[in-house]
Parts: C-alpha cells; sequence; structure tokens
C-alpha cells in the first residue's frame, strides 16, 4: 500500500471517500505530483492541505485526529 | 488509541428526549388527569423536550465557536429551537396556566415563525462550507427543483382546497395557515434536501453523520407544522394530537445532529 492509499484509508471514515480523494489529489497537484507519487517528505504538505481543506467543515480536534491517524499510518507502510 | 465516535453522553441525552416523548405519548393515550391533565401533560412535554434540544444545541454551538463556520450553524439552529420553546411555553401558559384555547394566529406563532430563517440559513451556510471539497451546485439546483415541486403540491391539495377557499376561515388564519406549510418546505424541506445531497456527495463518512440528524429533524418538522395546518383549518387540532410529537422528535433530531458533532470535536485518536 502506497502512502496515498494509506492517507485515504485514514481518512475515510471521517471525511468519506470522495473528500479523502480530493485531499490527497489537491496535495500531489500542489506539489506538481502524480497521487502515487507521494513520499514521507510530502507528510508535512499534506497535512497543511488537509487542515486548509477541512478547517470549514470539521472542528479542529476532528482534523488533529485525523492528522495523527495518517501520521501512524503512514509510518507503517 | 481509538474510542467509540459516538459517546455516552451523547446517547444518553438522546435517550433522555426519546424516552421523554414516549412517556408523554403513554400518558396522554392513557387520558391521566382527565381533559386538562392530558393537555398539561402534552403542553409541558414538549416544552421540555425542545428546551432540552435548545440548550443541547446552544452548548455545542458555543463549544465549536459560534463565529467559526464549524458553529456558526448551531448557533443559528440553536436559536431557532430556542425561539420555538418560547412559542411553546406561552401555548402552554395560556392554554394550561390560563386555561383558554390559544388564539390562532396569536401571540405564539411569531417565535414559531422566527424558527424556519434561522434554521434555514444554518442548514443552508453548513451545506455551503463544504463548498471547497464538494460541487454544491448540483445539490442547490436539486433542492430547489424539488422544494418548488412540493410547494405546488402543497398548494394544490391543501391551501386551495382547505384553506383559501373556505369562507370560515379568517384572513389572519389563511395567512399563517399558508405560511407555515410554504416555510416548511421552502425553509426546513428545501435546506435539508440541500444539505442531505451536498453530505452524500462526501461518499460516507462521520463528518456527515451530524447533517443527516438534522435532515431528519427538519423532515419531522416540516410534516409536523403541515399536518398542523391541516388540522387547525379543518378545526380538529387538539395538544395531544400525535402531530405534537412530530415537533418534539423534530428538535430531539437536530439535537442529535448537535451532538454527533460535540463528539466530532473531541479527540479521539491519543
Amino acid at each position: 500500500m502506497g502512502i496515498s492509499q494509506a492517507v485515504k484509508s485514514a481518512l475515510e471514515p471521517f471525511v468519506g471517500a470522495t473528500v479523502a480523494d480530493t485531499c490527497v489529489r489537491a496535495t500531489a497537484l500542489s506539489l506538481g505530483k502524480m497521487s502515487d507519487e507521494l513520499d514521507t517528505d510530502d507528510l508535512s504538505a499534506l497535512e497543511a492541505s488537509i487542515r486548509k481543506l477541512l478547517g470549514p467543515v470539521a472542528p479542529p480536534a476532528a482534523i488533529d485526529d485525523a492528522i495523527v491517524t495518517i501520521q501512524r499510518s503512514v509510518m507503517g507502510v | 488509541m481509538a474510542g467509540s465516535y459516538v459517546s455516552r453522553s451523547t446517547c444518553i441525552t438522546f435517550g433522555t428526549a426519546v424516552v421523554l416523548v414516549a412517556v408523554t405519548a403513554v400518558l396522554v393515550s392513557l387520558g391521566v388527569g382527565g381533559e386538562k391533565g392530558v393537555v398539561a401533560i402534552a403542553d409541558i412535554g414538549g416544552v421540555l423536550v425542545v428546551g432540552l434540544s435548545a440548550a443541547v444545541i446552544l452548548a455545542t454551538a458555543r463549544r465549536l465557536g459560534p463565529a467559526t463556520s464549524v458553529g456558526r450553524p448551531w448557533l443559528l439552529i440553536g436559536l431557532g429551537a430556542m425561539s420555538f420553546m418560547v412559542g411553546d411555553v406561552i401555548w402552554t401558559v395560556i392554554e394550561v396556566g390560563v386555561g383558554a384555547e390559544p388564539p390562532y394566529p396569536g401571540l405564539p406563532d411569531p417565535f414559531y415563525l422566527i424558527e424556519y430563517p434561522l434554521v434555514a440559513f444554518g442548514v443552508l451556510s453548513a451545506g455551503l462550507a463544504f463548498r471547497g471539497l464538494v460541487d454544491v451546485r448540483r445539490p442547490a439546483i436539486i433542492a430547489t427543483v424539488v422544494g418548488l415541486a412540493v410547494s405546488a403540491i402543497v398548494y394544490v391539495g391543501l391551501l386551495a382546497p382547505y384553506v383559501l377557499s373556505d369562507p370560515e376561515i379568517s384572513t389572519g388564519e389563511k395567512v399563517l395557515s399558508t405560511l407555515y406549510p410554504l416555510a416548511d418546505v421552502l425553509l426546513m424541506l428545501t435546506p435539508a434536501i440541500f444539505v442531505v445531497a451536498v453530505v452524500s456527495s462526501l461518499g460516507g463518512g462521520r463528518l456527515a453523520w451530524p447533517w443527516w440528524a438534522v435532515a431528519t429533524g427538519a423532515v419531522l418538522l416540516a410534516f409536523a407544522d403541515t399536518g398542523y395546518s391541516w388540522l387547525a383549518a379543518a378545526d380538529l387540532y387538539d395538544s395531544g394530537s400525535f402531530i405534537d410529537y412530530g415537533w418534539s422528535l423534530g428538535h430531539a433530531f437536530m439535537m442529535l445532529g448537535a451532538l454527533f458533532a460535540r463528539d466530532l470535536a473531541t479527540r479521539h485518536v491519543t
């Protein structure tokens, strides 16, 4: 399982499959990469992107939870 | 470590509201306290459930930050529920305290009516907050089309034959009996369809739960109000009618939405 898939799997129970995919694609796009080219060096960019996208609709604690889940999930990749 | 995403206090608070509605229904159906007792139980039961709902929703808004895009919808919905509760308290004072039949139109009606725009703005602003994540134009078009179609059905099926054409109904009653069902469709049902269409496009996830619950509540309120308009126009409404439980349960489901939102704001991963 690649980083992008690990991030989607971690986000999906919280935000749904469509939005999880949007978060990964938006990050990859901002870095000039494809989703499956994301690696562990891109985690901080992913975090910033997720906070920006989910900020208007999710409480900060929920976003913090999602970020921690992603970090743990990615460390296991 | 991840815990349960529905807290014990959410289960207890929503359960309390449902039990209150059930106890009220049982006592009313058994005719406890005679005619006056039934009216008092029905009215006070309604005030308690709506009051609990308003307090919980407003507390959620305060916790999430009433000035933020996450908390503002709950502030508006909570103020709407609070306004409805004030209307219910006035109704109860007239019917139970004074022992008179509440006038229709009467003093409670402005407070009931204020809830519509507040809930509509709250639900619409919540749905629009997702515009950075999903397409909100299609849900807006779907909700508008369905809302206008249901408005036409309500006009043709209820207002024209039973309310507007009846010479025995006063002008004031006609205005209110038209306002309630149309506001239900346009300011409750239509925003509910919009937000459900928006959160459906997320593809699942707990972020959608609060808005499924609020939409369920809005639909229950819309059915209760439309039923009330029809029963009031036909002079068939009495406190303790099944319609009363639609109002109580509608607000209880909106409260459940706020409780889900509050649970989202609680750290589960440590």
